[in-house]
């Protein structure tokens, strides 16, 4: 129940990009069409839970037991890196129809500051190995709601009149900022 | 203006904070850039913490350049930014406990901070120390320079108050969405759109050109293995390939040698890629 | 461009220079984490002399079982609550005046929120002598307000006579052991009055023995 919550919270009330602001980068580099956001949101869902499963059980079993904790945004980063790596040769070789859909997208989220945030976010809060995992998924689900959401705006905005100062990246974050404040309305689920 | 000499320290200072301003112009590291400005304190404090690890990682990577071997760029450079920041990290919690309680996760987050890896493949990796070192300074004063910008106005206007003094008449009362999450996207907006009005920063360029949140090709990583990345979605261009086919500057700016080595424009792609 | 160099060569260099940089980071470790256990005892000591600040000394309650006790606050019908520890608070003769407790609730609008509570014990019920936020993730400008004086020093010498529990209200307090919700933020309000009702559980507890 609790996990669920956690969940609800990591994925509405709390949306990754648009109130915690990570991942902004390709949540405004990648929205432009909602297939390849769908695809984004996709891969990052993958690696995010990947990720804070591989970080978590790293952190309980060896940083922990050798007092390295403060190691923990070095490995953290090198062990994202290297499992996208890892993920992406893997799928390559097994996994050709999910390497077709997701492939592309992989080389992107090494450094998408949602990975390592959720990763640091993890031991800053506590989590244990489970939680941290669900909050991983959780939050790379609402990552994935909120790209497909702007995408499909962005793709109807291109018939808009939008003046020309505006037009390109300013028209794109306010409308961020509108969607931030429709997101807020998911508070009342608390 | 005049004509600065390339790569001298005065030329980098001001190419980081005007010419190539990593937010207003390049549009780098809008994590930090949108969740730390709640105020303009804090937004000094976020800017200033990067610029620290942004001078000293740009001052070593290029250090090392000669050491480092091409095809372990990525991991070296993570790895010697990773440690940068795990000291600031360290140095924040011990001597400013309630700068690093507000900024919270954003410190070890500059890791990712595309500037900062940008920074070291288009400029570390390849010039002389001292250059390096101012362009990373200047680069970070930049930044600094943009948050303080952000932050203030939010502040003024979503809280009331400057640097935490209180400078609206009292009868006013603050607009508390320009300090929570949608003001942040909002306030930059209007900031890059007044920039494009006047023409400056971001509106320097050829605007029917320049967009570039359907330009890049995803996130801030493309821009670190750009050049052997072959996974790019299909038909993407670059910033600046689009820039340098409307014979912009910032191109040029980053990359004096573009017009001589492949590579060197290769630089610069990434630079504004990311 | 460089000249292409063997994979053993690369693989050398990349080790070194992840060796230097985990060697200097243990040295840096080492030099800052005694100012930082520093800061946080001073922190800590702050926080205890600001919540009752008649006490002179404070020692931790040694056989206080926070898990134990966090079940046992469930089973009361404060869940997501934590006491986290309990120190006792003595005058300069070492006669006790009351406890200063660490509490917290998962319930913040932002996370956990974390407070500090001195509670005074005397004969005529306990009085509350005051509240310090450890964490407190709330928004700005909403939820932040809890720290503003307008609603903290709400709690600053609140004696509750009969009562062991408090409660908020958003229609004006009409009781001792009420306090005005922050307008706007009832889960922050929510979360705070349940570390604060934690807190004074454990202090029952512990008086009960």
């Amino acid at each position: 129940m609790t996990l669920i919550l956690l969940a609800v919270n990591a994925c509405l009330i709390n949306n990754v990009v648009l109130s915690q602001f990570l991942g902004i980068c390709s949540f405004l580099g990648v929205s432009k069409k909602s297939e390849t956001a769908s695809g984004m949101g996709m891969a990052l869902t993958f690696v995010l839970t990947l990720s804070s499963l591989v970080c978590g059980v790293l952190y309980h079993f060896l940083l922990v037991p050798f007092h390295l904790e403060y190691l923990k945004t070095i490995v953290f980063i090198l062990i994202v890196a290297a499992l996208v790596q890892f993920v992406e040769m893997f799928l390559k070789k097994y996994g050709k129809s999910l390497y077709d859909a997701l492939g592309i997208y992989l080389p992107l989220i090494t450094t998408n500051c949602a990975v390592l945030g959720v990763a640091l976010l993890n031991v800053q809060k506590d989590y244990s190995i489970l939680t941290g995992t669900v909050y991983g998924l959780a939050t790379a689900l609402g990552y994935w709601i909120a790209i497909v959401l702007l995408s499909h705006i962005r793709e109807k905005m291109v018939y808009n009149d939008v003046p020309k100062s505006f037009q390109g990246f300013p028209i794109v974050m306010i409308t961020a900022a509108l969607m931030s404040i429709a997101f807020f309305g998911f508070a009342a689920l608390k | 203006m005049k004509k600065l000499k390339k790569d001298t320290p005065i030329e980098r200072i001001w190419n980081g904070i005007f010419v190539e301003n990593p937010v207003f112009v390049l549009v780098l590291g809008m994590c930090p850039t949108l969740a730390t400005t709640t105020s303009a304190m804090n937004g000094i404090g976020m800017g200033l913490s990067t610029t620290v690890v942004l001078a000293l990682s740009n001052l070593l990577i290029s250090l090392l350049r000669k050491i480092i071997p091409e095809r372990m760029r990525m991991p070296a450079y993570i790895v010697v930014i990773a440690s940068f920041v795990t000291m600031v990290d360290f140095l924040m919690e011990g001597f400013t406990p309630d700068l690093y309680k507000v900024l919270g996760i954003y410190i070890p987050l500059i890791v990712v901070n595309c500037i900062i890896m940008g920074r070291a493949e288009a400029y570390a990796g390849k010039k002389p120390v001292v250059a390096s070192f101012f362009d990373g300074l200047g680069m970070g004063l930049g930044f600094t320079l943009a948050l303080f910008l952000l932050g203030s106005v939010r502040e003024i206007v979503g809280a009331g108050t400057w640097l935490g003094m209180q400078i609206t008449p009292s009868g006013y009362v603050p607009v508390n969405i320009f300090v929570l999450a949608p003001g942040a996207f909002l306030v930059c907006g209007f900031l890059v759109a007044i920039m494009n009005k006047l023409k400056i920063g971001a509106g320097r360029r050829p605007k029917s050109e320049w967009d570039p949140t359907e330009k890049i090709c995803g996130d801030c990583y493309s821009c670190m293995k750009f050049d052997v990345c072959d996974k790019k979605p299909e038909g993407t261009e670059t910033t600046a390939q689009t820039i340098a086919r409307a014979k912009g500057t910032v191109a040029e700016a980053v990359a004096p040698a573009a017009a001589k080595s492949a590579a060197a424009a290769k630089s610069g792609e990434k630079e504004a890629e990311s | 461009m460089k000249k292409q160099t063997s994979a053993l060569h690369d693989t050398v260099i990349l080790v070194i220079i992840t060796l230097v940089a985990g060697v200097v980071l243990g040295a840096v470790h080492d030099v800052t984490a005694d100012p930082i256990a520093k800061q946080e005892a001073a922190t800590q000591a702050a926080a205890e002399k600001e919540v009752f600040s008649d006490a002179d000394s404070f020692k931790e309650v040694e056989d206080f079982d926070s898990d134990a006790f966090t079940a046992t606050l469930e089973q009361q019908g404060l869940d997501q609550t934590t006491v986290n520890a309990v120190y006792e608070a003595d005058d300069a003769d070492g006669n006790k005046l009351g406890y200063v407790v660490d509490s917290s609730n998962n319930e913040g609008y932002g996370g956990t929120v974390e407070l500090m509570v001195g509670i005074a014990t005397g004969d005529s019920g306990y009085v509350i002598n005051g509240i310090s936020f450890l964490n407190l993730e709330e928004t700005a400008g909403m939820g932040m307000k809890a720290k503003d004086p307008e609603f903290k020093d709400q709690f600053n010498d609140m004696e509750l006579g009969d009562e062991t529990s408090i409660s908020y209200t958003k229609s004006g307090k009409s009781a001792a052991n009420e306090i005005d919700a922050i307008s706007g933020c009832t889960i922050t309000t929510n979360a705070v009055t349940k570390a604060v009702n934690g807190a004074l559980a454990a202090v029952t507890d512990l008086e009960e023995g």
